[in-house]
């Protein structure tokens, strides 16, 4: 029960009440208002944005989980081995495209709406899992890996039993930072008319009320503070058990 | 003596000698995999997409066009059966560097031939008509692209040469555009529209990422060296750093408007200097904000991954403190300072498009701009250079990470 | 009993392992010893078939170790390597238990076995059996590596540079427990080590390997008696041949009736201590003790001549 616990438990009890009665914070933004605006945002009820916004990350973030650790999984059997160095450079390259990007130009194809920010959120997430479940499954140590087939499992037998258990601390870390860059990306989606948290944060914008935007951005804010310390709690318990280095 | 015996009751027992086909050999000949899934990317796409659309003008529905029909009939053959020998290339097990030079070739020929197509299918005289390419150009370029990348990472080019191999297709892209072979596609219409706005937006986007990217090397690498030496501080910055990083950036850059306005209206000589709560400055202040964190962290990892051997040599030899931190501790940490450098760049390129939300500028401005409008070739128009800079910054940078590795700790490739 | 027959490893055009035959008897111990890159890693590798062979064949009590899956094969057959490999994830109980359930045992039988085990590497099962890896000091992991190999009594035990990361001392104890264990389950064993020192003291026959190839297979009288090539001289160490053969022996091998006065030996001590206790405390002949009653003598002249080169 260390002071830093007590500190983000009274934070989620903060955002929870917030969310749950966002009036009685009304004296809080009222000064971030500019002259007689309201000063929390009604057009649609918070809680509401709040669950379509972690939604649309958890859809997208699940999916990506999905695909990108089989890929890697795929890549790394030696049947598929010859894809490694181009799976590799792909998702490097895949890294550089800015989210925003991929989200405008998914528009055109996909249309307003949540889908094309469920692809963009998807496709911008894949690399991050990728990566780690690649480093993962690929910087088991040697002799571990010698020991498995030494004594006959199968290769099945092998992923499932030492592979994955191995490689999933580095492979939560990924999803980790998935699901928060998800979370920040997803407020743009917004501008294509997608429900996010990021709908507060426009109308603020286009108002010229900051105080829309505060209570948008830290809401954001919060839930991603939330999901990483979930996430790196759930890691440092896994690979303390194995012994492991503790994940960045 | 039982376990060995008893696991193989039941199978014939008998001494061959036939040899084994050794499993881990590489076969020589046959069908190349990835080869033959690309294939049928780039045929499917051929086949079951249009090779152009065109439009009457810019509101209405695209009419598809095939490839045999979007070109006059002897280059659209000439396309054909260069497509179709490259494709039998990728099919078989050839050498990477066959298969670059072929990808290379490819691309060319499909780059030239969507702007013959452009010219081909606009009718003469009419300034509304908008040709953009379809789908079996987008299918044919993204898998001969990726041959491309398969090809140079399987020929492990040195960092000069995937320098020299970027310079060449920037080049050529810069050519096409220049001799105007392509002024006849949609997205350079739009281009034409409103080519002086287009290059305005271009500095500022790039002072926005580059400048902000300065900004924070000067504040940020001088905090993280600090936070090396000064344990106690370490901890606190990078965590207010990496709180910072949780806010939404559409948020920061709004939540900076007011403060800055403030700045602008108060502080006398600011507002001569651009301080403004809408504009460039909330925009170049949120880059700054989220640049730091990478700057200050990769410092610290650099001046950490140095082997403490080499400072201890360095003392023993005698070095004053100070010559040790120039000559020892900033050269080995430098490649990994570098590589913050490359992440700050590439992460700035895309979020100032961010910029277009609050007024800042930038290549945002037509994205959004797009959105609003429905208008998918401006949309393009500010998506596609934003991509292709953010692309060549980390090729240009990763490279120079290479370079200035003095292990180069690149790993070994399957 | 296994028959390597002329077995052949090639990558692209070198030879790791060059048309190598022997035939180890069941319940021994062979050792096989070689530089680095002298093939002996592969050729232990290709009993159990972590590496194909690309000619020959190899015969486990007269079976084609073809005739099974290579994953079949392994679960019959115990493997200890240098770093253990133990995995980082699981228990040592879990650990040990490996094989077992991959053979698909009764729960009861698993964990009966894991005690068991434990018990005989002198770890308390209650103390260790929940402990993970990490908490585990070298020597303790070393131990649990060769337990988890011998979990399913495997007839035929593997061992890849086994105590090459143990200090001397707890090295020495680690080896004397393999005697004792193979002892009790008479498992035939094939340790491969790079040290002529420990292929001697383990080994009742001693392969010597160099480039590929099988140079000497013998005893280690034999092996330091008469060595077939220059490069087996050289591996065996001529300075200290004679002490390396007194090691072979126990001190009952030269007891005979007498008296001798002083501090006794013990007649399990080997002969190269025995010669050096009579040199040291200046006797030509020490009293030797077995089960705490003095049985006889061992004489320094006795000692001398047994050092001499077999003829």
């Amino acid at each position: 029960m260390s002071v830093s616990f007590l500190l983000r438990l009274a934070l989620l009890v903060l955002l929870l009440t917030f969310l749950a009665n966002p009036q009685a914070f009304e004296p809080v933004f009222a000064p971030f208002a500019a002259n007689g605006a309201p000063a929390i945002y009604t057009q649609s009820s918070l809680v509401a944005l709040t669950l379509s916004h972690l939604a649309m990350v958890a859809a997208a973030t699940l999916a990506a989980t999905i695909v990108s650790v089989g890929f890697a999984i795929l890549v790394t059997r030696p049947s598929g081995r010859e894809f490694l160095p181009l799976s590799r450079s792909i998702a490097n390259i895949g890294q550089t495209f800015p989210p925003v990007a991929v989200l405008a130009l998914a528009v055109p194809v996909f249309g307003f709406g949540p889908i094309p920010t469920l692809i963009a959120l998807f496709l911008y997430g894949l690399l991050p899992v990728f990566e780690n479940a690649l480093t993962g499954l690929t910087s088991i140590p040697a002799s571990v890996q010698e020991a498995a087939r030494g004594v006959g499992m199968t290769g099945g037998q092998r992923l499932v039993g030492v592979e994955l258990p191995l490689a999933l601390p580095i492979i939560l870390a990924g999803i980790r930072l998935t699901a928060v860059i998800s979370l920040g990306t997803a407020t743009i989606g917004s501008t294509v008319a997608a429900r996010t948290l990021g709908e507060v944060i426009i109308a603020g914008l286009t108002s010229n009320n900051t105080a829309f935007v505060l209570q948008g951005g830290l809401i954001v804010a919060m839930l991603a503070l939330f999901i990483h310390e979930g996430f790196a709690l759930l890691e440092t318990a896994l690979s303390r058990r194995t012994g492991g280095a503790q994940p960045a | 003596m039982g376990r060995a015996q008893t696991a193989g009751t039941g199978l014939a027992v008998g001494m061959r000698t036939g040899t084994y086909t050794d499993a881990g050999r590489k076969r020589r000949s046959g069908l190349d995999r990835l080869g033959a899934v690309l294939v049928v990317i780039a045929a499917a796409g051929l086949v079951f997409q249009p090779f152009s659309l065109v439009r009457p003008n810019r509101i209405v529905a695209a009419k598809p066009v095939a490839l045999l029909s979007a070109l006059p009939p002897l280059e659209a053959g000439l396309v054909l059966a260069v497509v179709i020998a490259a494709c039998a290339v990728l099919l078989f097990r050839t050498g990477p560097a066959l298969r670059l030079g072929v990808s290379v070739l490819t691309l060319a020929v499909l780059a030239m031939a969507i702007g013959r197509a452009g010219v081909y299918l606009t009718p003469t005289a009419n300034s509304y008509a908008r040709v953009a390419p379809g789908g079996a150009f987008w299918m044919m370029a993204f898998a001969f692209s990726i041959v491309l990348a398969d090809a140079s990472a399987r020929l492990r080019l040195t960092p000069l040469s995937r320098l020299g191999l970027l310079a060449l297709i920037a080049g050529a892209v810069g050519l096409l555009l220049y001799s105007g072979a392509w002024d006849s596609l949609s997205i350079l219409r739009e281009y034409a529209n409103r080519a002086d706005v287009f290059w305005r937006e271009a500095r500022v986007h790039l002072l926005l990422a580059v400048g902000s990217l300065a900004a924070a090397a000067l504040v940020g690498i001088p905090l993280g060296i600090l936070c090396f030496r000064v344990r106690p501080l370490r901890a606190a910055l990078l965590n207010s750093l990496n709180i910072l990083q949780t806010i939404p950036s559409m948020a920061l850059f709004g939540l900076l408007i007011a403060p800055l306005a403030w700045v602008g209206a108060h502080v006398p000589g600011a507002s001569a200097i651009g301080i403004a709560g809408i504009g460039v400055a909330p925009a170049f202040v949120a880059l700054f904000a989220y640049s730091l964190l990478p700057m200050v962290s990769n410092t610290v990892a650099g001046l950490e991954s140095v082997p403490p051997q080499a400072r201890d040599a360095a003392r023993g030899m005698g070095m004053t403190a100070r010559q040790r931190f120039f000559e020892v501790d900033m050269p080995l940490a430098f490649p990994v300072v570098l590589t913050g450098i490359r992440i700050v760049l590439v992460q700035n390129l895309g979020l100032a498009v961010l910029a277009g939300l609050i007024g800042g500028g930038g290549f945002g401005t037509f994205v959004f701009q797009g959105i609003s409008q429905t208008a998918t070739d401006l949309v393009l128009l500010g998506a596609l250079p934003t991509v292709a800079l953010a692309f060549a910054a980390a090729i240009v940078l990763d490279a120079l990470v290479e370079i200035a590795n003095p292990t180069p700790a690149r790993s070994p490739e399957a | 009993m296994i028959e390597i027959q002329g077995i052949t490893k090639a990558y692209d055009d070198v030879r790791a392992v060059d048309d190598v035959s022997l035939t180890i008897e069941s319940g021994e111990i062979v050792t096989v010893v070689g530089t680095s890159g002298s093939g002996k890693t592969t050729l232990l590798r290709m009993i159990n078939r972590l590496v194909e062979p690309t000619a020959g064949a190899i015969l486990i009590d007269g079976r084609d170790n073809r005739d099974l899956p290579g994953h079949e094969l392994r679960r019959a057959i115990g493997y200890a390597i240098q770093g253990y490999g133990l995995f980082p994830h699981r228990t040592v109980a879990e650990n040990i238990a490996t094989v077992p359930k991959l053979l698909g045992w009764e729960r009861k039988r698993i964990d009966a076995r894991v005690d068991e085990l434990l018990a005989l590497f002198h770890l308390e099962p209650d103390q260790f059996r929940a402990r993970m890896p990490h908490e585990l000091s070298g020597g303790q992991q070393q131990r649990i590596g060769v337990a988890r190999a011998l979990a399913a009594e495997p007839a035929v035990l593997l061992m890849d540079e086994p105590f090459g990361a143990l200090d001397p001392i707890i090295r020495g104890k680690a080896q004397d427990d393999l005697i004792d264990i193979q002892r009790r389950f008479s498992t035939t064993i094939v340790l491969v080590t790079h040290g002529m020192e420990e292929a001697i003291r383990l080994g009742d026959r001693i392969a010597v390997m160099d480039k590929g190839k099988l140079l000497q297979f013998a005893t280690p009288a034999e092996i330091i008696a008469h060595p077939a090539t220059d490069f087996v001289a050289e591996l065996v160490g001529s300075d200290d041949r004679a002490f390396r053969l007194l090691s072979l022996a126990p001190v009952a091998d030269l007891l005979e009736p007498g008296d001798a006065s002083g501090e006794p030996i013990d007649a399990a001590a080997s002969l190269k201590d025995a010669l050096a206790e009579a040199l040291w405390s200046g006797r030509a002949a020490l009293p030797v003790r077995r089960d705490g009653a003095i049985v006889g003598r061992v004489t320094r002249d006795s000692l001398i001549a047994r050092a001499g080169r077999p003829q």
